[in-house]
């Protein structure tokens, strides 16, 4: 089993050997020269060689590719065109801002679409299926920032219960001391709790349009595999053998884990992508508005590294998918134990166990 | 001789959105204690909706629109679902057709049987899974400890469909009701688990139903036959008179469809695809000649 596993680490390190080549040559499809990008329309031929050469440009392709195979693998990936912050570091201090609201956001999702998938499929076709449905076409129509502009409409602007969308402290928090340099962290070690609440507090917004988004197609989902699983003949036994409901659905849900959870995880990788749209509506410090921010100006190191962290997120996501899904299905558990050199003897392998 | 299943006037029909299929006309027939009575007839013949009719596992648009089914001397029609499934699995047990699509793939066999127990308000203790120790093992499980801790698939056809039968059989059923219990398992082992259903259900003092469309397995297991065509059961009675004595053209026509040799075989006009509303022309079972051009 471990060394099924390690198959599978093998396989994403190759892959992200390919995401590196991929970010790398992002520089070269991109339109326009970085150097004319940088100093503007009216740079002299001797500034451009000069901007080249510091960024390396002028080197000849190999060198390029391998320098930068070498300094990403190693943690280092350039400086920011613009703002000549390190963009290691920036994503080190962003990335727990995004996934304070993403991971939370995406846990509400499961939690709001499994149980209206679950509940308008007991009731097919009947009002709360019909309104489950209603209502899942209606989020489904709605682009992520209008949601979000409603729910400050209504919980901001009318309701007056949530904080403004300037951010995720006030100007009136103190900011912690600088540790790791992501602010929901310090203040942790800090123990500013008052501060840390008061990120959460800020939070929920994006929380909830981050849960209502992704519940709208979770929920469908869910619906549709359990009513497809509710027809089959091994649920028709089911309650055949007298289960109780709660069983019943249970059995159907099992049935449909694999492509549940392989669901999740693409709407995972989705919504690291959606995520530059709510951090611009609440003004938040995460990694999406930055990234967008560097694609508007063409800052290719930021680029890049948006790249990667997505990439590399996404494919750590799928080699956890794998490997969960393979080892939770007994019948495909017992052959990845298998192929992984232990022999599992199978009872209708045996010649004696057939008829 | 007491009548343990009671079906009268049974109308089953589906609500498509082209319209309402009717796929029952009013069908009735008895089963009574310690026999053992099967159901013939084509595909689409209605065969599989009176099974899931009477035990009330049709699925929507499926609706059962008039009739009455009497079991033990309750009316399972007007049962609301809570009791009905208690009578499930306990009264009345059900097997399936494909033993590896009706076991649950991810759930170990002792388990599915605790799930069972435990529906039914029955402890789950040694006791009890020493008793489905004993089923398996009567079923002709071999290995059933070990069975008991492994999944379906690492069963063969045979044995699966064996653990299907034990957990139909766990609570003691009165009534089995069987839909084509061996269409897919090979010839060899057919015999088998038909032989071991024979042994658990009328010499232990059940009743069974059998749905199948093998009139071998209907001439050697059966007591009494249903011949069903359409939807309505144009003949029934006693294996031996039935299938001796045929009196219905369709009965003919089945039991001369069985292959012979050098035999050029008559058919019945009318095709049980698509029965539907806007096509009055589907024959009325009681004017179906044999078709005078291929008799032979």
């Amino acid at each position: 089993m471990i060394r099924y596993i390690i198959s599978r680490l093998l396989i994403a390190a190759l892959l992200l050997c390919g995401l590196i080549t991929l970010s790398f040559g992002l520089v070269s499809l991109l339109p326009g020269d970085p150097a004319v990008a940088l100093l503007g329309e009216y740079a002299t031929p001797a500034d451009i060689a000069r901007i080249h050469a510091e960024l390396g440009l002028d080197l000849p392709f190999w060198e390029r590719y391998l320098g930068y195979m070498s300094r990403t693998l190693s943690g280092d990936l350039g400086h920011s065109l613009f703002t000549g912050s390190s963009v290691s570091s920036e994503i080190l201090t962003r990335l727990p801002n995004t996934l304070i609201y993403l991971v939370p956001g995406l846990a509400l999702a499961l939690i709001i679409g499994m149980a209206s998938g679950t509940f308008a499929a007991y009731r097919y076709r009947r009002f709360a299926d019909k309104a489950f449905t209603f209502w899942i076409s209606i989020l489904m129509a709605m682009p992520e920032f209008v949601l979000a502009l409603l729910l400050l409409f209504v919980f901001y602007q009318q309701l007056r219960i949530a904080p403004a969308p300037i951010g995720m402290l006030s100007s009136a928090q103190i900011t912690p001391p600088h540790v790791t340099g992501s602010i929901p962290l310090d203040a942790i070690i800090a123990g500013q709790w008052g501060t840390f609440s008061s990120i959460l507090g800020r939070a929920v917004l994006p929380i909830v349009t981050m849960g209502l988004f992704f519940a709208a197609p979770f929920g469908k989902t869910v619906r549709s595999g359990l009513l497809q699983v509710l027809q089959s003949p091994q649920i028709e036994f089911a309650r055949a053998c007298g289960l109780r409901p709660a069983q019943v659905f249970r059995y159907a849900l099992s049935d449909i884990r694999g492509s549940l959870m392989t669901y999740l995880v693409l709407l995972f990788a989705a919504s690291l992508s959606g995520a530059a749209i709510v951090e611009s509506v609440f003004s938040w410090p995460g990694v999406g508005g930055w990234s967008l921010d560097g694609v508007l100006k063409g800052d290719v190191p930021v680029i890049q590294g948006f790249v990667l962290i997505m990439g590399s997120t996404s494919l750590l996501g799928y080699v956890i998918l794998d490997t969960l899904i393979t080892l939770l299905d007994p019948r495909t558990r017992s052959k990845a134990v298998a192929v992984a050199g232990r022999r599992q003897r199978r009872l209708g392998a045996t010649p004696a166990a057939i008829s | 001789m007491n009548k343990t299943l009671q079906v009268r006037e049974l109308e089953t029909e589906f609500h498509t959105p082209r319209g309402v299929v009717r796929a029952l006309h009013g069908v009735s027939f008895e089963v009574q204690d310690n026999e053992i009575v099967g159901i013939v007839g084509e595909s689409g013949s209605g065969k599989s909706t009176v099974v899931r009719s009477i035990t009330k596992l049709l699925m929507p648009p499926g609706k059962v629109s008039a009739g009455n089914v009497t079991f033990a001397g309750r009316s399972l029609l007007e049962l609301p679902e809570r009791e009905m499934r208690q009578i499930r699995g306990k009264d009345i047990g059900f097997i399936a057709q494909n033993p590896f699509s009706a076991l649950n793939p991810v759930t170990r066999i002792e388990k599915q049987f605790a799930n069972i127990a435990k529906a039914h308000g029955v402890k789950v203790d040694a006791s009890e899974r020493s008793r489905a120790l004993q089923l398996l093992e009567s079923t002709g499980v071999r290995d059933p400890e070990r069975v008991m801790r492994g999944y379906a698939h690492e069963l063969s056809g045979g044995m699966a469909q064996r653990v299907v039968i034990a957990m139909a059989l766990y609570l003691n059923p009165q009534l089995v009701i069987a839909d084509e219990p061996t269409t897919a398992l090979d010839l060899t082992v057919q015999r088998q688990v038909l032989d071991t259903l024979r042994r658990l259900t009328v010499e232990s003092g059940r009743s069974m139903l059998i749905v199948t469309h093998d009139l071998g397995v209907v001439a050697a297991y059966c007591n009494r036959v249903l011949v069903m065509y359409h939807g309505n059961i144009v003949e029934q009675g006693l294996v031996d008179d039935v299938f001796v004595r045929p009196q219905h053209p369709y009965t003919i026509s089945l039991l001369n469809s069985v292959v012979r040799p050098e035999d050029e075989t008559p058919y019945v006009p009318g095709s049980a695809e698509a029965p539907n509303t806007t096509e009055p022309e589907t024959p009325d079972p009681s004017k179906v000649q044999l078709s005078e051009a291929r008799r032979s």
